[in-house]
């Protein structure tokens, strides 16, 4: 019975319109059975060339367009940025500002890693967790509104500070979301982690290992769910990491589940570096006010920061005046995407969902 | 290791290689595009460098120059910290051998070169575009590509927003005080 039986692969678009490729990602899927033989992922869609359109703005006229390259945590984008520019320029940026960034990155890390908590557990069945991650997220856009009027796409870093000052009760307001995310951070965690269906789900499944990750580039939490610790916050400290005490979160075997749960011990480890830049938070100026309109002296320029994601790194190269002459936007996504097919190869399909998941690729950064 | 005794090191085995001065905060290295594999597998076999990742390539096209200058950027873990090699190509003609059988993460960022400044890499596994679609025409990253539908913005454009920007008095530093170029330093 079991001869007569004929079997051949075939071939199975995942996406660009499918829920659980987080964007418009196709994946080219060829199949034997359940088995994923060999996958190629197709990447364009949200092509929009921001490249080529830097080059044709002033510097400050660029800021928007960063909000764009990772809309879920916009803040890094423009950070990397102006982080360039202004070691190009040389430019400093008050204390205060500073202080105001770093608040404002964790609080977007936090966010956008609501987002990978809810649209993953989506991903794998469970619709509560993407409730809640939604809702909590919530509180955090409220704090990004109050500060600078926008809710997802904030564009509230300027060349040599920040375009507001932080609103008289923001700091309140954000001690209050303090206290309230860490009451709910125990059932964030206690409804997924140690749950029976989510670990068979997910523990020893797309397991990335070492090599493997250092091989393709991958950066952020997916290589530290490796084991491998590299975070820009402590390895090439900017801004004012190095005046903050926190410790790297690190898991071990890089499966889903570890890819999950560093996740969750750096929204734990956010929380915490905001309490302390809150604490540290000085007086004076939010914004060097010297930079508005601004010439860049020729030169080449490579800035990078630890992003939701990994490293985004912005290369810079000018020959004087008020427009690049080339710029480079090195998003991390792009080299996490670019393991996936390694990843999903003997994979049932079930699964493959989870790990497209679990690396929390974002499609405009890819596509840029 | 800070960025001059790396640069020795690769010198140390690489002697013809030339120092980008420039670069300020980032060890940076220029060879001919011929010894590119060969220098990355040193950097990242050796065991005091350890540049193990490959973060990106990209382009850089000079018109006047008339050559497209690759920019390799490397990190390792052991130093933590970034190497960038630099290599000219014939822009004319620009090709040069792949690295992606020696990095993975080059396979689609060679692949992104090739569609966006038309750089060709040899012996790539699968050469074909990634962003954009296949019948595309023409490299849009280049200085001189041409489309109906990119329009250029005025160079009067600037002007008028350097005049409209004065006018606010929001800016302190206007060309005429520094010379030419430059905000103030603090």
């Amino acid at each position: 019975m079991q001869q007569d039986l004929k079997t051949e692969e075939f071939y199975v678009n995942m996406g660009p319109q499918h829920p659980s490729t987080h964007g418009v990602l196709r994946l080219v899927l060829k199949l034997d059975g359940e088995r994923v033989v060999d996958c190629v992922p197709h990447v364009g869609y949200l092509h929009r060339s921001l490249e080529k359109i830097a080059e044709n703005r002033t510097y400050p006229q660029f800021v928007p367009f960063t909000d764009r390259i990772d809309y879920c945590a916009s803040m890094a984008g423009n950070f990397s940025y102006v982080l360039a520019l202004e070691k190009l320029m040389n430019i400093s940026v008050p204390k205060r500002a500073s202080y105001i960034r770093v608040m404002m990155m964790e609080l977007n890390r936090i966010a956008s890693h609501l987002i990978f908590y809810g649209t993953f557990a989506l991903d794998l069945g469970a619709t509560t967790p993407f409730l809640w991650g939604f809702n909590h997220r919530e509180k955090i856009l409220d704090l990004f509104e109050m500060t600078c009027g926008a809710r997802l796409t904030y564009n509230y870093f300027r060349i040599g500070g920040v375009s507001f000052d932080l609103p008289a009760d923001f700091i309140g307001k954000c001690k209050e979301f303090l206290a309230y995310f860490r009451k709910y951070f125990s059932d964030l965690d206690g409804i997924l982690t140690n749950n029976a269906i989510f670990l068979a789900r997910t523990k020893n499944i797309g397991i990335m290992d070492k090599e493997l990750a250092l091989n393709y580039g991958v950066t952020g939490p997916n290589m530290r769910a490796c084991g491998i610790n590299r975070d820009l916050r402590k390895d090439a400290p900017y801004s004012i990491y190095p005046e903050i005490d926190f410790e790297v979160p690190l898991c071990k075997t890089g499966d889903v589940w570890d890819r999950y749960y560093i996740r969750l011990l750096e929204m734990k480890q956010s929380c915490d570096i905001i309490e302390k830049c809150l604490k540290k938070l000085p007086g004076g100026e939010y914004l060097n006010r010297t930079s508005h309109y601004v010439n860049a002296p020729a030169g080449e320029i490579y800035a990078s920061i630890e992003s939701a994601r990994g490293e985004m790194g912005m290369y810079i190269v000018s020959k004087g005046g008020h427009k690049p002459y080339r710029l480079k936007i090195y998003a991390p996504s792009f080299n996490n995407l670019s393991i996936l097919p390694e990843l999903l190869k003997g994979v049932f399909v079930a699964d493959a969902a989870a790990i497209c998941a679990s690396i929390d690729i974002i499609l405009p950064e890819v596509d840029r | 290791m800070d960025k001059e005794k790396i640069i020795s090191k690769i010198k140390g085995q690489f002697p013809d290689i030339q120092t980008e001065e420039y670069l300020e905060y980032t060890a940076g290295i220029r060879t001919e595009s011929g010894k590119i594999p060969a220098l990355l597998k040193y950097v990242k076999n050796e065991p005091e460098l350890k540049f193990e990742t490959l973060l990106f390539i990209t382009a850089v096209d000079y018109v006047e120059e008339d050559k497209i200058e690759l920019i390799y950027l490397l990190s390792s873990l052991l130093l933590k910290d970034n190497l960038i090699i630099k290599c000219d190509l014939d822009r004319n003609l620009p090709e040069t051998k792949t690295v992606s059988n020696i990095f993975h993460s080059a396979n689609w960022h060679e692949r992104e070169l090739l569609d966006l400044f038309g750089v060709t890499f040899t012996g790539h596994p699968d050469p074909r575009r990634i962003l954009l679609p296949e019948e595309m025409q023409g490299y849009p990253m280049r200085k001189d590509f041409e489309n109906e539908n990119l329009i250029r913005r005025p160079d009067s454009y600037d002007d008028q927003e350097a005049e409209f920007l004065r006018s606010t008095g929001l800016v302190i530093t206007s060309e005429n005080e520094t010379g030419g170029c430059q905000c103030s330093k603090t």
